[in-house]
């Protein structure tokens, strides 16, 4: 789901540019904020704000396809769009193979623009999602203690309940109440969920280094 | 030609696309019953405006063109198009294309602003040579022609043996964005036929037998 804070964040030197496309955006009922250019997007903008990009090529001092390579290199994945009033088609190459979900020419298709918009604020809130669950688990992982990553590492093994408390001496009731505590910091249901979601997340090999 | 092409096409483009997001953004308002008769006037006077910055800025490129006080002096035709040929060189060898120069002895001479008039010429000659290029050599031939017609006008014609007209119409070439070409934007011809008519004189095209266009201008004489 699109969160209802998702901006539709417009950089364009040109204030026609900048207030009719406000104009437009606004007419679907998203929230848009405008900036007169990158610098001045940089200083707003945070990384926890969700949303998308809408930036024109050609701008003084700093270009859209600048301030796109300057985002990537902070870790900024927001999704953006290209406006350019230039047919320039070694720009518009360099921006689709940066990541840019499209590079539109003005004077561009309305209905166009705001498909790439959705389309763009969707991928915004699916990527959101996807690092917001990968860090809570990273969360419960750090809070496990070194006898539940044990078994944690023993169960992934294919180790049985019994096996894993005749390899750890210790009484598989007991290991059955460390398996109840580990699914519980890891806010799973199933043991088999835990162990999916850490090998989807790539986190079994965090289990592995000295904790 | 080419970058004044390009930079029109950026001046008209900046309010045409926001012209367009005013009134679809308007639309969409309408559509979902969300808009007030004020929020609605507001919108269109918006549009409005770039539609005037727009036509303001096809005014101007036209008065560029047409320049209100062009600077006529007395010039020989002959003399243009010899100039033009010999400043094309290049390209006419790199089309591999010959030209034909059928000049008529001891011409009158015309009055004309000299720049716009080797303009047109220059866009004549480039036409016909793209006409030609990669056609078998006996068609890369141009011809040009000049010669008086009737009392008090000057003629001067290019013809090439290329692709030809377009067979619904041979003056659609003149239509403002009429191209065959993958690069321009079709202003070249309806900017000769401008240039020509400021003069006081007619641009036309018409079909040459067996291949190619002829294209035909008229000066007046002094």
């Amino acid at each position: 789901m699109i969160d209802s804070s998702a901006t539709v964040f417009v950089v364009d030197d040109e204030e026609r540019m900048r207030h009719s496309l406000h104009w437009l955006i606004n007419s679907v009922n998203l929230r848009v904020t405008t900036f007169p250019s990158a610098r001045a997007f940089l200083t707003t903008y945070r990384p926890s704000m969700p949303g998308c990009l809408v930036l024109d090529v050609r701008m003084p001092e700093m270009s859209g396809l600048e301030l796109m390579e300057q985002l990537r290199e902070r870790g900024v994945a927001l999704p953006i769009i290209f406006l350019s009033a230039h047919g320039d088609v070694p720009m518009a190459v360099r921006a689709i193979k940066s990541g840019a979900i499209d590079f539109l020419q003005k004077p561009f298709n309305s209905q166009e623009f705001l498909d790439c918009i959705n389309l763009a604020l969707k991928l915004d809130a699916t990527s959101r999602a996807k690092r917001a669950s990968s860090d809570r688990l990273r969360q419960g992982v750090a809070m496990l203690s070194a006898r539940e990553l044990e078994i944690l590492e023993l169960a992934f093994s294919g180790d049985s309940s019994k096996s894993i408390g005749k390899k750890l001496g210790i009484s598989h009731k007991t290991v059955e109440v460390h398996r109840a505590h580990i699914m519980k910091k890891l806010d799973v249901r199933s043991f088999n969920e835990a162990i999916g979601k850490l090998v989807g997340d790539k986190l079994l090999k965090a289990l592995h280094s000295p904790h | 030609m080419g970058e004044m092409a390009s930079a029109l096409a950026h001046e008209l483009g900046q309010p045409l696309s926001s012209c367009v997001s005013y009134l679809d953004g308007a639309i969409l308002r309408l559509r979902s019953g969300s808009m007030a008769p004020a929020e609605l006037a507001e919108a269109l006077g918006l549009a409005k405006r770039q539609a005037d910055q727009a036509g303001a800025i096809v005014k101007r490129v036209k008065n560029y063109v047409r320049r209100h006080r062009p600077e006529r002096r007395a010039a020989d035709l002959n003399e243009i198009f010899r100039d033009v040929v010999s400043f094309l060189g290049f390209e006419i060898r790199f089309h591999s294309a010959f030209v034909r120069l059928n000049l008529m002895p001891d011409i009158p001479t015309v009055l004309v602003d000299r720049i716009e008039i080797e303009q047109v010429v220059l866009n004549l000659l480039r036409n016909a040579l793209e006409a030609v290029s990669g056609l078998p050599g006996k068609r890369r031939l141009l011809e040009i022609t000049t010669r008086s017609r009737g009392k008090r006008s000057i003629e001067g014609i290019v013809t090439d043996r290329g692709c030809g007209l377009p067979k619904d119409g041979p003056n659609k070439v003149f239509d403002p964005y009429f191209t065959t070409k993958s690069e321009g934007l079709g202003l070249g011809l309806s900017i000769c036929r401008t240039i020509i008519e400021s003069h006081g004189g007619k641009l036309n095209a018409l079909p040459n037998s067996p291949w190619g266009a002829s294209f035909s201008f008229t000066l007046p004489g002094r």
